[in-house]
């Protein structure tokens, strides 16, 4: 299939003579864009290397992709969308994959995935040792492979405005918090739906989590679609706290200082995992494994701390002997919860459907 | 035309046979058309808006195909259902009723572009089509847009457009219908005479039947898509073959009646009407107490002045009084009121009879004309 | 008497003597000059089956092939049945039918609001003397191609707490209410809806003779009486321009992801971006939306078609007499100068000042000139890529441009061609409802179709490459720039075309001689309109673009994802203004080197 693919690669081409040398000059002139310097096709083929298609959506990839092709001469191509887009890609070319390896947040979409059969399962990267709780989040059947972590929904407020911010979820149910709470709509942000899943899970159950949301839409909740669009009606005044992504609030206080970023009791962790197309040939399922060894490997995570300074760098690292960045707080002082994905994940459609239907609206 | 740079095309002559016309949806806009225009004439189609003459000049054009019957000219088929030979490929050339000049073009260039299919250079094209300007009087306007001259103008210059490739065929849709009365005159005589001068076999359509008679060697009438006649103008006007024929080249009136006798030899009949009886020619078969209508043609009409011994409806006369008068330059029209109310119309008389005289109105049996009912 | 220029036999040779004249060989059958009876038949039904099958290529086949998702999701893999109709059932129901009644009534209203100022500028435009009215026209143009999204941004950074108006204390909780609502909605998508508007009535407003207003002056009508009088004449431009905004208001997307999820208003645009968002994405529902909006599309044409059809409408034409142009006093030029003012800086001075505003000024601080800081704009030129980026979009627009807009002269010279016929309609129908299909769907529809791995085994590799975006980009811009041409191509005079053909032009020669000359303003026009749609095109752009090709949307979306919102509106300005640079220099280039009588008749392009 692989080899099919190579030559279809070149025959493209020819398919689209109209648009042949344009869209040719086009490529080459988006080779900087990404990490896609590739190497031309004859080299390529005969060296049996494949591209190897990345789909991700963390703010380190290209810089990633960029150090994975420099280190191995594997070409890589990225697809850098949000994790939305990405899944409604993957979705929609489920007749035929296209995807080798798929880099983003949050575990739950990952498993529901690995359910359908779509992701490698059984295998783990040798080049990095995870730490305690690197372990807890590898599923049983190493269907995915955590990169790191950060928590799901963090407090955010402006410390000039708010001087006593609450420090449990029931708290935000007060009269104090009245109109003041905003958080993103699961449905449409990735990194939203853990917090929903953990806060249910917390409560004991989905019925006393749905009662939850509605106490709190009824104490006037501002839904927004993603973090930069909550934590910006934030910055603008419209709310005092915002649900959000620690590392986006972190992020947002190179920019904005007065900004703090606070834990609720017991706050979900968001792990960053990356999957294995199952479906791919075995020479772009070796490569995928080969970009996974190269994330866990010093100069990989390097990168990771590295490739989205004020944004997705700033995670809890996993692997033994990489030390997070500065401003982020020691993980050991955090109440955290990891809700059980295959338990949660397969819930995802419905509880999102659910929230846009009862708490958007 | 001495303009000797550009040679002139063949007149062909123009077959139509048998030629209908169904539009997407199912609208008949011909049907069974044939007529034969030898080469050098002047063919006017005559017939009321939607009666399909516009369709059949189009598919002579080679703008619309036939859904069956052929064109040819000259016995070369260019239009069959089967064969469409392309406008540009008929070499013919036509005067269009909203002149569809090109605005971005001056008139020069408006007519130098149909030089282009002869082949010549540009220098020649405008030459050649300076000349033909200068020849119609538009010299000091060929540097104009078309916006810039008058409707009559631009007509003469379309008009131009049409002669300078000297077309063996011109084709003239309503080309006067959008100008004044005497522009209309004076461009009529123009195209009369131009078009004879260089020899084109010429089809013209109009609704205008004073039009037609005047410009005409052959006039067709089209009713709902059926050419009902096809002849001299002075046969279509002395025998049409339907009253629709008679109608739309003008009568004073029609009055109702019934055959009291025929003469089958001179093709003349006695006629009961109202009160009268008249002597009227007819051309399809009657009998003995047929329901008919008579058709009066105006120039059978004559008034004279009433005398006291004259007897209503004695011979061909009858009695009226005039309900109005026109004056016509070279003499009046009139409106005669006669018995029952019926009215007959443009009545011709060198003197002026007031509204209300009493007249005696003369039917001269020739235009008078018997169709059974 | 001039001596001849030609010698006998050149005269014989120009004469074309008998036998080749009408280059009928001799000896040679009808029959054979045209390959079947059936063939020609076939043809002359069809009307360019080429046409059809590119249309079916790009356009018809993705979107039908979504469409079919909702009852038959297994066909593309998407669930486990080959027909259902439990979609349509989840569909018809709570918070989606809800979004589509919401939809519905802003469309509505956006489509009267519109219709109403596009008639009015309109008039303003072509009737009367206002000084000016070529920056007026401009300024249409400048709407038209804005994106929605950057309209409704504009608004919002002005209106929002914290945001342009509060930094000069001017915040009102009320407004911002307002705007993040029904009204602020339709308010946005009626200006997105006027230029269209503008496009379908200034024709026939223009060409509307006076004589019809003298008669009813003469006739002791009173002023009043006269808009009373003369709407029924142009009504049929009037519900064209109806069903046009209406089509463009309710698959509209871009305002409807700015405001509709601050607003507590649903829309349709909005439920089927949030059915495709979560996992697994819910395609069926999302083409249930589709086939809503659709099918409300198809009732709006059939309202149009009840109520126009039993009127005779034939009265435009050049009998009706010259339209008159009303001189304008010092009154009258205040007066209607203030309302075209007022229309312009709702729809784009407030947006652009808005939006460039908030990009230069630091967060949270106020008004004042210390607080403007070019740090977003300098953050922007360091972007790594964005070079590439906007090289790589222009050359797609560019190409989308060229072959889009000879795409949209064909599909438009069809739909003007007299009589349209059943296919015409077909055409007509086809072009307008792909206008109420959301890029979304059209995109994930290429998805679904190009994607089959049937496409694979048959060899044909499409998905995946610079080709099947570049179709994507097209049939996303054709049923605008078609709609752009079928205006002023339909004032075309049929016999300008056949007064070439009749004089000897052939088919090519005739349309570039007599016609393209009148049209060419129009087509670039639509051929603009067409590169700055595909410059900033999204939806298609983040789904079909190969890897390793990021178009300049998704690079501003990556930016907006990655940093803050200010860097991101900072982005979107610049990329703005190269699109309108672009533009600008088009028409500079086109004023300056276009042959005299193009321009002369054309008149300008904006």
């Amino acid at each position: 299939m692989r080899v099919t693919k190579v030559v279809t690669r070149t025959k493209k081409s020819k398919i689209s003579l109209l648009f042949g040398a344009l869209s040719s000059l086009a490529l080459a002139a988006c080779g900087s864009t990404s990490a896609s310097s590739t190497p031309t096709t004859a080299a390529a083929a005969s060296v049996k290397k494949v591209p190897l298609v990345v789909y991700a959506a963390e703010g380190y990839d290209a810089a990633e992709v960029k150090g994975f092709q420099q280190a191995t001469g594997i070409p890589t191509e990225l697809e850098d969308h949000s994790t939305g887009t990405l899944l409604a890609k993957i979705s929609a070319e489920a007749n035929n994959p296209q995807w080798g390896v798929f880099w983003s947040d949050g575990s739950e979409s990952y498993a529901a995935l690995d359910q359908q059969g779509m992701l490698l399962r059984g295998f783990e990267p040798t080049s990095g040792q995870l730490t305690a709780l690197g372990k807890s989040l590898v599923p049983a059947d190493k269907s995915y492979i955590p990169t790191g972590t950060t928590i799901a929904g963090a407090i955010v407020y402006n410390s000039k405005v708010v001087t006593n911010p609450p420090t449990s979820w029931q708290q935000l149910l007060s009269p104090t918090w009245k109109g003041a709470v905003g958080m993103n709509n699961p449905a449409i942000s990735g990194p939203t739906y853990p917090v929903v899943a953990s806060i249910m899970d917390q409560l004991g159950g989905i019925s006393k989590g749905e009662a939850y949301f509605k106490a709190l839409a009824a104490n006037g909740l501002h839904v927004y679609s993603t973090n930069k669009v909550t934590l910006g009606a934030l910055l603008q005044g419209t709310i005092k706290l915002a649900i959000v992504q620690n590392s986006a609030g972190i992020g947002f206080q190179f920019t904005n200082p007065a900004l703090k970023v606070a834990y609720l009791d017991k706050s979900a962790l968001l792990p960053s995992v990356i999957g294995i197309d199952a479906k791919q040939s075995k020479a772009e399922i070796a490569e995928a494994k080969e970009f996974a060894n190269f994330v866990y490997s010093p100069k990989g995570q390097q990168l990771m701390l590295s490739g989205d300074p004020h944004g997705d760098s700033l995670f809890f690292p996993i692997i033994v002997g990489t030390k997070a960045h500065k401003v982020v707080p020691q993980l050991s002082s955090i109440p955290t919860d990891y809700p059980n994905p295959f338990v949660w994940g397969p819930r995802e459609a419905s509880l999102n459907q659910w929230f846009t239907t009862n708490i958007v609206q | 035309m001495s303009d000797r740079t550009i040679s002139q095309e063949v007149a062909p002559d123009l077959s139509v046979v048998s030629v209908s016309k169904t539009y997407e949806g199912g609208k008949c806009a011909l049907s069974e058309v044939t007529f034969e225009a030898e080469a050098g004439s002047f063919v006017v189609l005559l017939g009321p808006s939607g009666s399909g003459k516009s369709t059949l000049l189009r598919c002579i054009a080679g703008l619309e195909r036939v859904s069956s019957g052929s064109i040819s000219f000259s016995k070369r088929t260019v239009s069959s259902s089967t064969l469409h030979v392309k406008s540009e490929d008929r070499q013919l050339s036509m005067v269009f009723q909203d002149y569809a000049l090109w605005p971005h073009m001056t008139a020069l260039e408006n007519v130098a572009f149909a030089l282009r299919r002869r082949g010549l250079g540009k220098s020649e094209r405008n030459a050649s089509a300076a000349s033909m300007l200068e020849r119609m009087g538009l010299g000091h306007l060929a540097s104009r847009y078309p916006q810039e001259l008058s409707g009559g103008e631009q007509q003469r210059v379309a008009l131009a457009r049409a002669l300078v490739a000297r077309p063996g065929l011109m084709l003239f849709d309503e080309p006067l219908s959008n100008l004044d009365a005497d522009l209309r005159e004076r461009l009529r005589v123009e195209i009369s005479t131009l078009t004879r001068e260089v020899g084109a076999t010429a089809l013209y359509i109009t609704h205008d039947q004073s039009e037609a008679f005047a410009l005409a060697d052959y006039v067709g009438v089209l009713e709902s898509g059926r050419l009902v006649q096809f002849d001299r103008p002075e046969r279509l006007y002395l025998f049409p073959k339907t009253p629709f024929v008679a109608r739309f080249t003008g009568l004073a009136g029609d009055l109702p009646g019934v055959v009291a006798s025929t003469d089958e030899r001179k093709h003349i009949a006695v006629t009961q009407v109202g009160p009268h009886s008249f002597k009227a020619s007819y051309s399809e078969t009657l009998a003995v107490g047929d329901k008919v209508r008579m058709l009066i043609r105006a120039k059978a009409a004559l008034m004279v002045p009433s005398s006291e011994h004259d007897v209503d409806g004695f011979g061909q006369s009858l009695f009226g009084s005039v309900t109005d008068v026109a004056f016509r330059g070279i003499g009046y029209e009139h409106v005669v009121e006669i018995f029952d109310g019926h009215r007959l119309e443009g009545i011709f008389s060198g003197e002026r009879y007031g509204r209300g005289t009493k007249v005696k109105v003369e039917l001269d049996p020739e235009g008078c004309i018997l169709f059974a009912e | 008497m001039r001596a001849p220029l030609y010698t006998r036999d050149k005269e014989v040779a120009v004469t074309l003597p008998e036998g080749d004249s009408y280059r009928v060989e001799p000896g040679v059958k009808d029959k054979e000059r045209f390959p079947s009876l059936i063939g020609s038949v076939l043809a002359k039904a069809v009307g360019w089956p080429i046409l059809w099958v590119v249309l079916a290529v790009i356009l018809i086949v993705p979107s039908a092939s979504f469409l079919v998702l909702a009852f038959s999701p297994k066909l593309f893999g998407q669930g486990s049945s080959y027909f259902t109709l439990s979609n349509f059932i989840q569909g018809l129901q709570g918070v989606t039918l809800q979004g589509m009644r919401d939809s519905v009534v802003v469309g509505l209203v956006a489509a009267v609001l519109a219709t109403a100022v596009g008639a009015f500028l309109a008039y303003v435009l072509q009737r009367t003397t206002l000084r000016g009215r070529s920056l007026v026209s401009v300024g249409i143009w400048g709407t038209l191609l804005l994106p929605s999204y950057v309209i409704a941004v504009g608004w919002q950074v002005l209106l929002d707490r914290g945001g342009v108006l509060s930094s000069v204390h001017l915040y009102s909780p009320t407004l911002l209410n307002l705007f993040f609502g029904p009204g602020g909605y339709a308010l946005i998508l009626a200006i997105k809806g006027v230029p269209f508007a503008y496009l379908a009535l200034s024709g026939p407003i223009a060409a509307l003779g006076s004589s019809y207003e003298e008669a009813i002056r003469v006739h002791g009508g009173r002023r009043s009486d006269l808009l009373k009088t003369l709407t029924p004449i142009i009504l049929p431009a009037i519900f064209s321009s109806l069903v046009i905004v209406f089509a463009e208001s309710i698959a509209d997307f871009g305002t409807a992801a700015v405001i509709a999820p601050n607003a507590h208003f649903p829309v349709a645009t909005y439920m089927l971006y949030v059915s495709l968002s979560s996992y697994p994405a819910n395609f069926p529902l999302a083409a249930v939306i589709g086939w809503l909006l659709v099918s409300t599309l198809a009732l709006a044409l059939l309202a149009q078609n009840r109520a126009l059809k039993r009127r005779g409408f034939g009265t435009l034409g050049g009998k009706s007499g010259v339209a008159k142009v009303k001189k304008l006093g010092g009154l009258g030029q205040l007066g209607y100068g203030l309302l075209v003012a007022l229309f312009l800086s709702i729809s784009l001075g407030i947006p652009i000042l808005g939006a460039i505003a908030s990009s230069l000024l630091k967060p949270l601080s106020s008004m004042a000139l210390s607080n403007l800081s070019l740090f977003a704009y300098r953050s922007v030129f360091s972007l790594q890529g964005f070079s590439s980026s906007v090289v790589f979009s222009m050359k797609m627009a560019a190409i989308t441009a060229l072959l889009g807009t000879v795409l949209a002269v064909l599909v438009a010279r069809r739909l003007t061609n007299g009589r349209l016929g059943i296919f015409g309609r077909l055409l007509d129908v086809t072009v307008l409802v792909a206008v109420a299909l959301p890029g979304l769907v059209l995109a994930a529809g290429y998805i679904f179709t190009y994607n089959l791995p049937l496409l694979d085994r048959m060899g044909v590799h499409l998905y995946g490459t610079t080709t099947v975006l570049e179709m994507a980009y097209l049939a996303g811009a054709l049923p605008s720039s078609s709609r752009v041409l079928v205006g002023p191509m339909a004032q075309l005079r049929s016999s300008l075309l056949e007064a070439a053909r009749v004089h000897g032009s052939g088919p090519w020669r005739s349309w570039s001689k007599a016609v393209l000359p009148l049209v060419a303003p129009s087509i670039l026009r639509a051929a603009l309109l067409t590169f700055a749609g595909t410059f900033l095109e999204l939806p298609a752009s983040e789904l079909l673009s190969p890897p390793g090709v990021t178009p300049v949307s998704v690079a501003i979306v990556q930016v907006l994802n990655k940093s803050d919102l200010y860097q991101g509106t900072a982005l979107s300005i610049v990329a703005l203004g190269i699109d309108l640079g672009v533009i600008a220099a088009a028409i500079v280039l086109f004023r300056v080197f276009a042959p005299k009588g193009w321009r002369r008749v054309g008149g300008r392009v904006i």
